[in-house]
């Protein structure tokens, strides 16, 4: 009797999945191995129409692969002793677990299949066995193509600066004092959705409005996978709401811009301390010994792009200055990635990552209590925005995505 | 916590700085270090000089440890942080002041667990400079007092009255015990091709320099600017006649 496969109950989960350009057939990838280490397990029997190609098996057996030798490493006395290496191979490792798993399963319905069609040939003359192989083979048929599915999603590319940190900045657009409040309605939605996160979400700096809110606002938010969620809301909000400054009852239309940078490795960005220009804030005076200076304000000014950074948050004058730099290492590293997104998209016409920085994403209408998605041409509860409760938005956000990247990769094929 | 509050309000009223208030204060990687009333509280200028020290001192790889002396270590900021940022260094104190050196002691039990590995901090001597016999270090880093006695009346009076004046006083012009150093490093304080660290007052790196060219010396001289511009800092690498 065959033991029936175990159907998942929801086919993928959307957050683990994300953006980048495909893979070239060419690549030395190294999930990518010659067809000479293709595995003997394929039985005899005529493969179904609708099975995993050649090129996909060979890829995903490298994977397995890989994936077993990182579980062989972790045994390894060398990396259990190194704690930033073990978390490495355990981050890799971790990352190709859901394909190998959905591989197994896919091998093992497969073998269901084969097994089937098998019982079915043998069955000769016995109704009843060839309805019950014919059974078994419809339903291990069925499981093979929801899992071909499943691997192709898990086997899209994905975003490299998924797992960061992040930097992200609100700023008031148009509108005044109601930009500034607007800003910090923001900020409240993000600070509230972190916690819900499990995410630390600490100011990096500010400059609050007068009437409320912030002209400005750098947050430093970390934890899982940060990035491949809260990139979906760089760019620009629209507001459309009776201010609270307002005496006569008037909407009023007002903008803020978020910006999300992906936190950076000391390796990503070429930095020459040369061309940054460090001072204190407070300039004249006598300085050292002849004054007591609670205040340690470090001003950053990056000469070639002109970038200027401040930053108050320490009681230490060098933990000021390190925390500018990265800040600066962050922002050089946010424009070289807009740079080459507007490459690609330049050059092939479609969506990838998230968007220009000065696209208008979202409209929130406080009388039609409404939030408007563009990119999504859907509508949400404003009440749901407003409680942190952004999950919805993102998954349609990643889900739209994988449907272009799917398209776009069955396409190419 | 009610009677603590207000306690803490009227002692701001009363202009107390507020690092002592608090009773500890951020350097360089030391979050809580201990501040008290009268030591004088470590100022953001001094954290530039510990790291010159600390960038100078980290690329070089030594098969013996570097012995590093700490002229006026008040609350042992600059000897401690160099022990928490650097590898095989030992450090020595020297302070005048009982009630700087204990706080200094203090200090090293909090953070000694936390240095590197092979660095120990050996103890502080109690005396002034000009009277101290053990020479031949390696390295010697300095934060005196260097504000000149005229200028002293006209300090900011959260300094004035709450900081002790006698790690501020530096004489006429503030030079005293850099001058008093410079004698020690000239009598062999330091080794031959060791490095001497100081931070003084707008003008005191010029000064050092012009004493050093005066006295026929060949010693290296290098000055810098603080972040604010102010030439603040410089060192000294003790090379002999003929050697270049």
């Amino acid at each position: 009797i065959l033991a029936l496969l175990p159907i998942p109950t929801h086919t993928f989960s959307p957050p683990s999945v994300t953006i980048c350009p495909p893979i070239p057939h060419n690549t030395n990838h190294p999930n990518i191995h010659t067809s000479a280490s293709l595995p003997s397990f394929r039985p005899f029997v005529t493969l179904p129409l609708f099975a995993l190609d050649d090129g996909m098996v060979t890829r995903l057996t490298g994977i397995q692969r890989s994936f077993n030798e990182m579980t062989e490493r972790l045994a390894d006395p060398d990396v259990i002793n190194d704690p930033k290496l073990l978390m490495k191979v355990m981050s890799e490792r971790s990352k190709s677990e859901e394909i190998v798993q959905a591989f197994e399963r896919y091998k093992g319905a497969e073998g269901d299949y084969d097994t089937a069609v098998e019982m079915m040939r043998e069955s000769g003359d016995d109704p009843e066995m060839k309805e019950m192989a014919r059974e078994e083979s419809k339903i291990a048929e069925q499981n093979m193509v929801e899992l071909e599915e499943r691997i192709k999603v898990l086997l899209l590319p994905s975003d490299p600066n998924d797992d960061r940190n992040v930097m992200l900045e609100i700023r008031a657009g148009t509108g005044g004092s109601e930009a500034n409040i607007f800003a910090g309605d923001l900020y409240d939605v993000y600070r509230k959705y972190a916690s819900t996160q499990g995410w630390s979400c600490k100011i990096m700096d500010d400059s609050p409005g007068d009437d409320g809110g912030f002209k400005n606002i750098v947050l430093e938010i970390a934890g899982d996978s940060v990035f491949s969620k809260m990139k979906w809301e760089a760019g620009v909000h629209r507001v459309q709401r009776v201010p609270a400054t307002e005496t006569q009852g008037r909407v009023h239309t007002s903008t803020a811009t978020v910006a999300v940078m992906p936190e950076v490795d000391d390796l990503d960005v070429q930095l020459d301390m040369k061309d940054v220009e460090i001072s204190t804030m407070r300039s004249g005076g006598a300085g050292g010994q002849n004054v007591n200076k609670v205040e340690t304000a470090i001003d950053l000014t990056h000469k070639p792009t002109g970038i200027r950074i401040k930053c108050t948050q320490e009681r230490s004058q060098l933990k000021n200055k390190e925390l500018a730099i990265q800040m600066l290492k962050t922002k050089l590293y946010d424009i070289e990635l807009e740079k080459r997104e507007a490459e690609e998209r330049d050059r092939r016409g479609a969506q990838v990552g998230t968007g220009s920085r000065s696209e208008k994403i979202r409209t929130y209408n406080w009388k039609d209590s409404r939030c408007s998605d563009h990119r999504l041409g859907q509508n949400f509860p404003l009440q749901q925005f407003l409680n942190a409760d952004i999950g919805p938005i993102l998954d349609n956000l990643i889900l739209k995505k994988q449907e272009e990247l799917m398209k776009a990769m069955n396409e190419n094929a | 916590w009610r009677e603590d509050y207000e306690g803490y309000v009227s002692r701001l009223m009363d202009n107390e700085p507020v690092q002592y208030v608090v009773g500890e204060w951020d350097f360089r990687d030391m979050e809580d270090l201990i501040v008290r009333e009268p030591t004088l509280i470590p100022r953001p200028e001094t954290e530039e000089l510990v790291e010159w020290v600390v960038t100078d001192l980290q690329d070089t790889t030594t098969t013996t440890t570097t012995s590093i002396l700490d002229v006026g270590t008040g609350t042992g900021c600059i000897g401690l942080s160099l022990c928490l940022s650097l590898p095989s260094v030992t450090v020595t104190g020297v302070e005048p002041c009982s009630k700087a050196l204990s706080l200094t002691t203090e200090n090293k039990d909090r953070f000694q667990q936390a240095f590197k590995e092979g660095s120990t901090y050996e103890g502080v001597w109690k005396g002034v400079i000009g009277e101290y016999n053990k020479t031949g270090y390696d390295v010697i880093v300095s934060n005196p007092p260097y504000i000149p006695t005229g200028d002293v009346g006209g300090l900011e009076d959260k300094v004035k009255a709450w900081e002790d004046l006698g790690a501020l006083d530096g004489g006429k012009d503030g030079m005293d015990v850099i001058l008093d150093l410079l004698n020690y490093v000239d009598k062999g304080g330091v080794k031959e091709g060791g490095t001497v660290y100081v931070e003084g007052d707008d003008g005191h790196p010029g000064m050092v320099e012009d004493w050093v060219k005066r006295k026929g010396k060949g010693w290296k001289v290098e000055k810098r600017k603080d972040l604010r511009g102010i030439e603040r800092f410089l060192k000294i690498t003790k090379v002999g006649h003929g050697m270049t």
